[in-house]
């Protein structure tokens, strides 16, 4: 139970000051009408004086659900109980700004004798994030509503909002597979399903592989090569440093988003996915595999979040497995912060297999509006040009994802680009 | 988006305005006619409406008293310029009590809704009962005061201490409660 603070009122002062005034005027100006007018205030103010006890209320929240996605509706139960009745009681429940009420998050109950009284509230989840629900601001008043009770009770109540994934049709394909079995087509030959080449048949060779009309035109045995099924690992970097917002929506979020729905994507092809958050606070997730992994690496991004830190970091303080060397490293940044950008060069410089995409900071920047605005505009983008040109010469594929485009055509640029790039083994 | 708490508040706010209003206009006519104090009478009745109107739109309830007391003021204008062999102008106290208690309570009301909350419609129902029982208990209380005073006909020193007594004693508790901080 928790004592609420007792407040007096702008009605009570105002009330007092009235029956005040009549009272003084009656009696200075000879009016015994005026005070027959500040009578009834007059009872009012000793009757709401007498009666406010200071009450005692319990208060709890509890949700429909404790975790959601982006866009999701839950409902938020406020019960208040009150060993004494209470005519108005007003509940607000405190929420985070990615978390808004229908209509309002402010609700008045009454609570009858010996009683509680429960509001719903329907919150809609904007953003993602470990959201803290409450604790409820109470103000409770007489029924006369001259004096007031206020305090904070309730406690808080943790919705995990996990960001909704964009859908991906295609993903990107590693230059180099690890040694277990995945969806992935390795590039070697070998057991599986995927036809590679043919060459003629040696002493060893199994007799099932035997092309039988390859063998009959040219009239010698030959046999089928295969492409076998393998997984790889797939590590997620995450550039945390710099986020480029406006409203609620920001570079991060549209990072986040991407990183769920790739890692979600890969563990469903078998891949073993690890997550890097380079940032102000430095955040690391091995490569895993398995349903157990996705919900790790939700959880880590969870808490991913921009924290201002003006210490250089770089790839050294990345723990050496956090990096297998047959890894391919997908790059999720806005090119914002040098050493984010320091970061992803090391990575094409120390030979990994990577890929960037480049989360435009653009479309979140005000639009200039004067002259000497709109020539720093186009400075600014042409030293983001620069930077891909140079990105992309030191041999990494590099494509920019605009808030609002689906991710599906960016993968593609990438695979596209990666494609070129590489000469298939013979 | 329907917003039902700020429909009921403006609802509510025009109500105590209109209520405020006419009991000004209904003084107004019964004041002396073409006289300073009739004029002062009109200034003071416009002066109060639009204040409370104005106080209510931004929010500022504070101004909830201030047009009452410009009310009664008005009232007062009424009775120092008709002759005290009219017994209309007193006999109309009560229900020109009933009416400003009304008025404050609807008034009061609009600034809370402001605020926001959800109310339940069993709520506003109830809160229009209640003004309307209370209206009626400030009528007959208004009534009993003027019928007590014209009975007892007290009239002296030591009444008028008293009386003096009462006021600032409620002076004192309205600088106490100011002094203390109110909330709206």
């Amino acid at each position: 139970m928790t004592r609420l603070a007792h407040r007096s009122t702008a009605r009570l002062v105002g009330t007092a000051w009235l029956v005040a005034v009549l009272l003084l005027s009656g009696l200075a100006l000879g009016l015994p009408e005026l005070v027959a007018l500040a009578a009834p205030f007059a009872v009012a103010l000793a009757v709401g004086l007498a009666r406010s006890p200071t009450p005692l209320v319990a208060v709890s929240v509890t949700l429909s659900a404790d975790r959601a996605v982006e866009g999701d509706r839950v409902t938020a139960r406020v019960q208040v109980a009150s060993p004494r009745p209470l005519e108005r009681v007003e509940l607000t429940l405190h929420l985070p700004p990615a978390v808004t009420a229908a209509g309002s998050h402010r609700v008045a109950v009454r609570i009858g004798p010996g009683g509680s009284a429960t509001a719903q509230l329907e919150l809609t989840c904007r953003g993602w994030g470990a959201q803290r629900i409450g604790p409820v601001a109470v103000r409770a008043r007489d029924r006369l509503g001259l004096v007031e009770h206020g305090g904070w009770a309730g406690g808080r109540v943790w919705l995990r909002v996990y960001p909704r994934p964009p859908r991906l049709h295609a993903l990107l394909q590693p230059r180099r597979t690890l040694a277990h079995t995945g969806n992935q087509i390795a590039r070697q030959r070998g057991d599986g399903i995927e036809f590679s080449d043919l060459r003629a048949f040696v002493p060893g060779d199994r007799v099932r592989r035997i092309n039988w009309r390859v063998t009959a035109r040219r009239g010698s045995p030959y046999v089928n090569l295969h492409h076998p099924e393998r997984n790889t690992d797939v590590v997620l970097f995450l550039d945390s440093f710099r986020d480029a917002r406006r409203d609620r929506e920001g570079t991060l979020d549209l990072a986040v988003r991407a990183v769920f729905g790739l890692a979600a994507a890969h563990l469903g092809r078998r891949d073993r996915v690890g997550l890097i958050g380079f940032g102000g606070v430095l955040r690391w997730l091995t490569p895993g595999t398995g349903l157990t992994q996705l919900y790790r690496v939700v959880d880590a991004l969870l808490d991913t979040e921009v924290v201002l830190s003006y210490a250089w970091k770089d790839l050294d303080v990345l723990p050496r497995r956090m990096l297998p060397p047959r890894a391919m490293v997908v790059a999720l940044t806005p090119l914002l912060d040098p050493r984010a950008i320091r970061a992803v060069s090391d990575l094409a410089a120390r030979g990994h297999d990577l890929a960037i995409i480049e989360v435009d900071p653009t479309g979140f920047a005000p639009a200039p509006t004067d002259r000497v605005e709109r020539l720093a505009h186009r400075l600014w983008h042409l030293m983001r040009e620069a930077r891909r040109t140079e990105l992309g010469l030191a041999g990494v594929p590099i494509a920019t994802w605009a808030a609002g485009e689906p991710l599906d055509p960016v993968l593609a640029q990438l695979l596209g680009a990666r494609r070129r790039r590489w000469r298939v083994p013979a | 988006m329907a917003r039902p708490g700020l429909t009921l508040a403006a609802g509510a706010g025009v109500a105590s305005g209109g209520l405020l209003g006419a009991t000004a206009l209904a003084l107004v006519q019964r004041g002396p006619q073409t006289t300073p104090l009739h004029q002062l009478g009109w200034v003071l009745a416009a002066v109060a409406v639009l204040g409370l109107a104005a106080g209510l739109v931004l929010e500022r309830p504070q101004v909830v008293p201030v047009a009452l007391a410009l009310v009664a003021a008005d009232y007062a204008l009424v009775l120092l310029g008709a002759p005290r062999s009219v017994p209309g102008a007193t006999a109309a106290a009560p229900l020109v009590a009933g009416a400003l208690f009304a008025a404050a309570e609807l008034g009061w009301w609009s600034a809370e809704l402001r605020r926001g909350a959800r109310e339940a419609p069993a709520a506003v129902l109830r809160r229009l009962a209640q003004i309307g029982g209370l209206a009626v208990a400030s009528v007959l209380l208004a009534a009993g005061c003027i019928l007590a005073g014209g009975a007892v006909l007290l009239s002296g020193v030591i009444p008028t201490a008293v009386g003096v007594a009462a006021a600032s004693c409620v002076l004192g508790l309205a600088a106490w409660l100011a002094a203390r901080g109110a909330q709206a």
